[in-house]
């Protein structure tokens, strides 16, 4: 069965369902799949260079003992930042860049289900981001009081008194939520209403299971984020008392609004890479992944559970010992469906034809380091332990080694290996090798420190600290610049690969399955002419 | 029974599911926010 869709495309009412505008226009208006998706990913990249400049600031201020480059209120500006923009503008807009390019190619879709909302989507992120970031930049030529400082979490009262550097984070942080939510409504509906015919759900790539049960998180919570931070705008400038213990209202109420959404945004984050990973390591180990509905249901589950364990990180904040236990045994059974994933990942690779290129490297070293960020986790979820632990380096370290090689490494996986059917062009595999292991060598030297102090003792977000921990914050300076310069060499892979190399064919990985892997690579600007059907 | 995706209308009509299914979600995403800011509005 076979329909050709050039003229019949879901949006092409006209203007680009043939040819694209030329110029900026193109990208102005696009609502081309590719185009968007493109754009998303060179946003988030961005975003990922500026977070992580502003983390070397603070590593180079950590690197002694004693103020040395900074003062307190700039560093907290720097942290800050650093995290707002890590989660809402890399991490988010990186995935969604992913499921936008990708999604309609694996399900043999035409384009995404609502291509304008698609467009928009994508067109609130680099204001939102310049809202967020302005403050930052006019703190530095002493108009302001600097960017919001509270630390990520924005916890009140301290975020209804800071600076107006809060208001526009709030402002900032309702477009970057709108944004995701417009982004979610699209991928569910483009799951649920453009597969090929004969893709069932169970016939259904990961890589789109994982993205369905993301978007489904995505907008049930991140509503809720923004009823909160528009709570602490009235708060701060209503006079309403949502915060304010005198007033009748209770600060803890911020905690569980701030991790009813921010505990479920580590599984936003961490599905789509689950989803992804077992299309890598199909391809490299030459054989099908194991236990395909094993991992649905797994994924299921962890987005079920997700909703349901926030308070985990409020343990130190006063709970009732049933609240803490409840929190502790829920927390602690988030394990066992990613249990389930990594035994259905090792028993993909086990006994396969493996081979190791640059996007196996990466997925085989996301399985390793997000290993250590689970474990590490169920040190901190335990109730009784956690308050030693809570508010140190142990911490940072631990959510690192969950967040870093998910959203970073997982999502180079997935970049390079796509990128063949992107560029056309296969990768230099000795960059790629060297990009991996110096990622490899800075994030462990980075971070490995970090549980160390953290042991020890070191509370977090602080400019200063005693001489005892001197040795370790060097290494983990070091390391953290080597990881920096890591991301220079991805650029210069990407931008070698969209300038040349070997010519890949339109399977460009001997083991490779999928739709996408059926066309071209190049990928034509309208993916599927004629629309695939699955038996 | 399939539908016949050779057929103008099928397109069509899968157009309009994907609109009310997407004004049905954003419908529910603006619902949770009223929730989430009414249920714990000041005394």
């Amino acid at each position: 069965m076979a329909h050709d869709l050039a003229h019949d495309l879901p949006h092409a009412d006209g203007h680009d369902a043939h040819h694209p505008y030329g110029g900026a226009m193109r990208w102005i208006q696009t609502t081309n799949h590719k185009d968007i998706g493109l754009m998303y990913l060179i946003f988030g990249i961005t975003m990922l260079l500026m977070g992580g400049a502003m983390i070397l600031g603070v590593r180079a201020e950590l690197f002694r003992p004693g103020l040395q480059l900074m003062q307190p209120e700039f560093f907290n500006q720097l942290i800050t930042l650093h995290g707002l923009i890590m989660v809402f503008g890399f991490a988010m807009p990186v995935a969604t860049g992913l499921a936008n390019y990708m999604l309609p190619m694996v399900l043999g879709a035409p384009d995404m289900a609502l291509p304008r909302l698609n467009n928009w989507g994508f067109w609130i992120l680099p204001p939102a981001a310049l809202m967020l970031v302005l403050p930052f930049f006019l703190g530095l030529v002493g108009i302001g009081p600097g960017a919001v400082d509270t630390g990520w979490t924005m916890y009140a009262p301290l975020s209804v008194q800071s600076g107006w550097g809060m208001d526009f984070a709030i402002f900032a942080v309702h477009m970057l939520g709108v944004s995701s939510i417009l982004g979610s409504i699209n991928v569910i509906v483009t799951i649920l209403n453009m597969r090929a015919p004969g893709m069932t759900l169970f016939k259904m790539p990961l890589f789109a299971h994982g993205f369905l049960v993301t978007a489904i998180l995505l907008i049930t919570i991140m509503p809720v984020f923004a009823g909160g931070v528009t709570m602490v705008l009235m708060d701060r400038h209503f006079d309403t008392h949502f915060f304010n213990a005198a007033g009748g209202g209770d600060p803890v109420l911020w905690q569980h609004i701030f991790w009813f959404m921010g505990h479920p945004e580590v599984y936003v984050l961490l599905l789509p890479i689950t989803g992804m990973v077992p299309h890598v390591l199909t391809a490299f180990s030459r054989k099908q992944t194991y236990g395909y509905r094993a991992q649905v249901y797994s994924m299921w589950a962890i987005g079920v559970l997700a909703m349901v364990v926030w308070a985990h990180h409020m343990f130190t904040s006063g709970m009732s010992t049933g609240g803490q236990l409840y929190f502790m045994y829920s927390t602690m059974l988030i394990s066992l469906p990613l249990a389930v994933m990594f035994f259905c990942w090792i028993a993909t690779l086990w006994r396969g034809s493996l081979s190791f290129e640059t996007p196996m490297l990466f997925a085989v070293g996301f399985i390793i380091l997000f290993g250590w960020g689970g474990l590490t986790g169920l040190i901190l979820a335990d109730a009784a332990a956690d308050p030693q632990y809570h508010n140190a380096y142990f911490l940072v370290a631990h959510f690192h080694y969950a967040l870093y090689p998910t959203t970073v490494m997982g999502a180079m996986a997935a970049i390079y290996y796509w990128l063949p059917k992107w560029t056309g062009h296969m990768l230099n595999e000795r960059m790629g090798r060297i990009h991996f292991w110096v990622v490899m060598i800075g994030f462990n030297l980075t971070f490995i420190p970090q549980f160390m102090v953290g042991l020890a003792g070191m509370p977090r977000r602080i400019p200063d600290y005693p001489l005892m921990f001197t040795e370790w914050n060097m290494l983990s300076t070091v390391g953290a610049f080597i990881l920096g310069a890591s991301h220079l060499i991805f650029i210069y892979n990407v931008w070698s690969n969209i300038r040349g190399g070997d010519k890949a064919e339109a399977k460009a990985w001997e083991g490779a399955e999928g739709l996408e892997w059926t066309v071209p690579s190049p990928a034509p600007y309208h993916t599927f002419e004629k629309q695939p059907t699955i038996e | 029974m399939q539908p016949n995706p050779t057929d103008a209308d099928v397109w069509a009509q899968r157009r309009r599911n994907n609109v009310r299914l997407g004004w049905a979600l954003g419908a529910a995403a603006v619902a949770i926010f009223l929730i989430a800011v009414l249920k714990y509005r000041p005394l």
